[in-house]
């Protein structure tokens, strides 16, 4: 089968889409047909970003049906827990702690509650970024958590990020790796 | 020969289009931004080639006027747009229908089921149907870049324009295709050809002449749509269910079946027509439909024009089964589709007994409520919002009796918390005319109109010509940032001059006290006090008063000249009163249990916030 529906959460500014453009190029690579998209409605900085990526020996149309997915990769909790509709019952959820701040009065520790309740994968993304040396790469260490859920080695990912990421890439590969180390292979 | 070298990329279905019309030759290529059909134009312009005019025009209607005149000078020509400005469009587009062409041209429409960028969920096929124009409506990326050149070739053989129309979904999604990577753009010797009868609308006899001439050249389109085999009829072994689909929905077809294998799903008595012309209505692959299948289900995302003309064709071809579809009340008329809206119909027209758990997902947690809309952090016009509270404060008026019309682009963010100001959106341009209702009403009252720069160039300007010439007393604030923002910072007559493509700027503090206003102010709206006066001071006056609150997009600004400044905090002067939250609504400030955060990160430094704060616990960082 090798199909894997991904949806991806976030807020302006964590790097949404390039993670999408990211696993499609592997996709592409390991010889497997990929479709993304992207919901940005309007160019708001900070504002919610959603993109969808599937992979497959055939993939039809671009679009994730609620309850479909078999990843959900959030960059941000409350972000994460909106689309948690999109996941199916047997997906996973690989998210990192970072918790933009919505005006609601909820904190940060109820929502890591709420995540680990639904039985998310919580990563701390922002500290291995960090300690990659690019605390903008946190969308490349989810994507190194959840390089374990793919058809295809983490070799391919590595290359997908030689070909599309020029700053900071020795910081992002290493990313990557502090990401997928987190995990034990299933 | 030539060699075409091919190349693998990823690209959208805007970007494809765009390519596509390269490989059809279009030389002349134009358009207004609009969500989701932004990015076609973009990749032109990121990606100039000789010999290839691109622009964003003014409005929707001067790109597709601009367009047809090199359609008419007889070369390949495009016009994208999104649906709202292909009704701002239309007015020409029907005559240039009537007229015809002699140079290709295509009109690319955008339509946006589902409502990602918040405007009338309309059809616009619609539009094909009342100008007799046929479109085209490709099912995936691939085909989108295929079938570009096509569209050419048709609106050249057939001489009308046609439209090509791609939903959100489509045009937003990305996927990997063979793309040529030179391009040669058909250059012809352009050509100017005197023909009233063709070209002007000048008597009756004419106009008649030209409507029998559109019916021919509609006509004489199907043919050549059926010569190029562009809709896709797959004849089934057995007899039994045929299922029409339009553009995408072909691709929710195909997971559907998937998803249906488990119950059993014969394909084998399944035919399908895979429409790609939407119109005009495909009559000899119905027929064949008619023959061959018991009953027919039409999936068609939005309104339901194919089932209609189905539902007349089946009566006219005496087709007894059952047409299945919205008219039924089965699909539904709203919303984006999807491959559920598919099973359902499959799973209603062939009675498989669906289980709940299909589709089955988590409910999305309640706690995570939808992030609240509003401007970007160091957005300049959150000082124009607080301003023009402010001022109606201190002007003694309550603001449930002072009229703040509203318009398109991020200017319209004003109608959300915490700023509350506006109180309606309309189209392109509304807001000055909608204030000059209220005025005629007779509203005592000051009454406000909001504009932004792009959306005041696109249409505000005849309506602001219109309230001086009837001296409507209203204040119209123009909110400029200098860019076509909310649809991804593009270029309008009005941007900085170095970031305009060779082009020349115009400047509205020139241009609007040339238009005869009563009173003109200019402020920046960074400068909360010198914006709230010069409302406090323009409002209660009569006559025409325009406010130009000017000051560039915190993100463009931020990307070509750097943060605006900085704020410091002093935390021991905060009472945690939290008006620098209720009153800015900043995405950059939050609360925590027991002190104000300012997130360095998004802060651009503006400065309202400490503006606004009255214990100095806030404070602009100087040097």
């Amino acid at each position: 089968m090798n199909k894997v529906d991904i949806v991806i959460a976030g807020v302006g500014g964590q790097g949404n889409l390039l993670l999408a453009k990211l696993i499609a190029e592997a996709a592409l690579l390991a010889g497997l047909e990929a479709k993304r998209s992207e919901i940005k409605g309007l160019a708001q900085r900070g504002g919610p970003v959603q993109s969808l990526v599937k992979i497959g020996e055939q993939v039809w149309s671009p679009l994730v049906e609620r309850g479909q997915a078999d990843l959900l990769l959030g960059l941000e909790l409350v972000e994460a827990l909106r689309n948690v509709q999109f996941l199916s019952t047997t997906g996973h959820a690989i998210v990192s702690r970072n918790f933009v701040p919505n005006p609601l009065p909820f904190s940060q520790s109820e929502m890591l509650a709420r995540a680990q309740r639904r039985g998310f994968i919580l990563i701390s993304a922002l500290d291995l970024a960090k300690q990659a040396g690019n605390a903008q790469s946190t969308n490349i260490v989810i994507l190194g958590a959840a390089s374990h859920f793919f058809p295809f080695g983490p070799e391919l990912f590595q290359e997908a990020l030689r070909k599309n990421v020029k700053r900071f890439l020795e910081e992002n590969l290493k990313a990557f790796q502090l990401g997928r180390e987190i995990l034990p292979t299933p | 020969m030539e060699s075409i070298v091919l190349h693998k990329q990823i690209i959208s279905g805007n970007e494809a289009l765009a390519l596509g019309a390269l490989v059809g030759g279009a030389s002349v290529i134009t358009g207004y931004p609009g969500t989701p059909s932004s990015e076609a134009i973009g990749y032109l312009l990121r990606n100039p080639l000789p010999g290839v005019h691109v622009e964003w025009s003014t409005n929707e209607k001067v790109a597709l006027e601009i367009a047809a005149g090199a359609a008419w000078a007889g070369q390949r020509a495009l016009a994208t747009m999104k649906m709202s400005g292909l009704n701002v469009a239309y007015d020409s587009l029907i005559s240039f229908a009537y007229s015809g062409c002699t140079g290709g041209l295509v009109v690319y429409v955008a339509d946006d089921p589902g409502v990602t960028a918040g405007m009338a969920e309309q059809d616009s096929r619609g539009f094909a149907l009342m100008a007799d124009l046929p479109m085209l409506e490709p099912s995936t990326v691939e085909e989108a870049y295929r079938l570009i050149p096509k569209a050419f070739e048709l609106s050249e053989k057939a001489g009308t324009p046609v439209f090509v129309r791609m939903v959100t979904a489509l045009s937003h999604s990305h996927a990997a295709v063979e793309v040529q990577t030179e391009f040669t753009p058909l250059r012809r010797e352009p050509q100017l050809i005197r023909d009233i009868a063709k070209y002007t609308k000048a008597g009756a006899a004419i106009c008649l002449a030209q409507h029998r001439d559109l019916i021919q050249r509609l006509s004489k389109a199907e043919e050549v749509i059926r010569e190029m085999g562009i809709n896709q009829l797959l004849v089934a072994p057995k007899r039994g269910l045929g299922v029409i689909v339009c553009g995408l929905t072909a691709s929710y077809l195909e997971e559907a079946m998937v998803a249906l294998q488990p119950f059993n799903l014969d394909r084998s008595g399944i035919s399908v027509l895979k429409l790609v012309s939407t119109h005009p209505f495909p009559e000899q692959e119905v027929k064949t439909l008619f023959d061959h299948c018991d009953q027919i289900l039409v999936l068609e995302e939005l309104e339901p024009y194919i089932e209609t003309a189905l539902i007349v064709a089946a009566r006219r071809s005496k087709f007894p089964g059952l047409i299945r579809g919205k008219l039924d009340g089965n699909l539904s008329r709203v919303g984006e589709y999807g491959t559920r809206e598919v099973v359902k119909g499959l799973a209603q027209a062939l009675n498989i007994p669906l289980s709940d758990s299909l589709f089955s997902g988590l409910a999305a947690d309640s706690m995570a409520a939808p992030r609240p809309i509003t401007v970007c952090a160091g957005c300049p016009h959150r000082g124009t919002y607080i301003a023009i509270n402010q001022a109606i404060r201190k002007l003694k008026l309550k603001k449930d009796a002072v009229m703040v019309t509203g318009d398109i682009g991020c200017t319209i963010l004003g109608m959300n918390p915490p700023f509350n100001t506006v109180w309606n959106e309309v189209s392109m341009g509304a807001s000055l005319g909608l204030a000059q209702g209220y005025v005629w009403s007779g509203v005592a009252t000051p009454v406000i109109a909001t504009i932004g720069d792009s959306t005041f160039f696109h249409a505000g300007i005849p309506s602001l010509i219109n309230a001086v010439q009837h001296q409507a007393s209203l204040t119209l604030i123009i909110l400029d940032n200098g860019w076509t923002a909310m649809t991804g910072m593009q270029v309008n007559p009005g941007t900085a001059i170095g970031a305009q493509s060779g082009g020349h700027r115009l400047d509205l503090a020139q241009i609007i006290p040339m238009l005869g206003v009563d009173w003109f102010f200019q402020v920046d709206p960074y400068d909360l006090k010198a914006t709230t006066e010069a409302l406090i001071d323009a409002l209660p006056r009569a006559g025409v008063k325009v406010i130009l609150a000017r000051r560039e997009c915190a993100i463009q600004s931020l990307r070509r000249t750097g943060r605006a400044g900085r704020v410091r905090q002093q935390a021991e002067n905060c009472n945690l009163c939290k008006l620098c939250i209720t009153t800015t609504g900043c995405p950059a400030i939050s609360l925590t249990e027991n002190s104000i955060v300012i997130d360095q990160a998004l802060c651009n430094g503006c400065a309202l916030c400490a503006q606004i704060c009255a214990r100095e616990a806030i404070v602009r960082q100087e040097g």
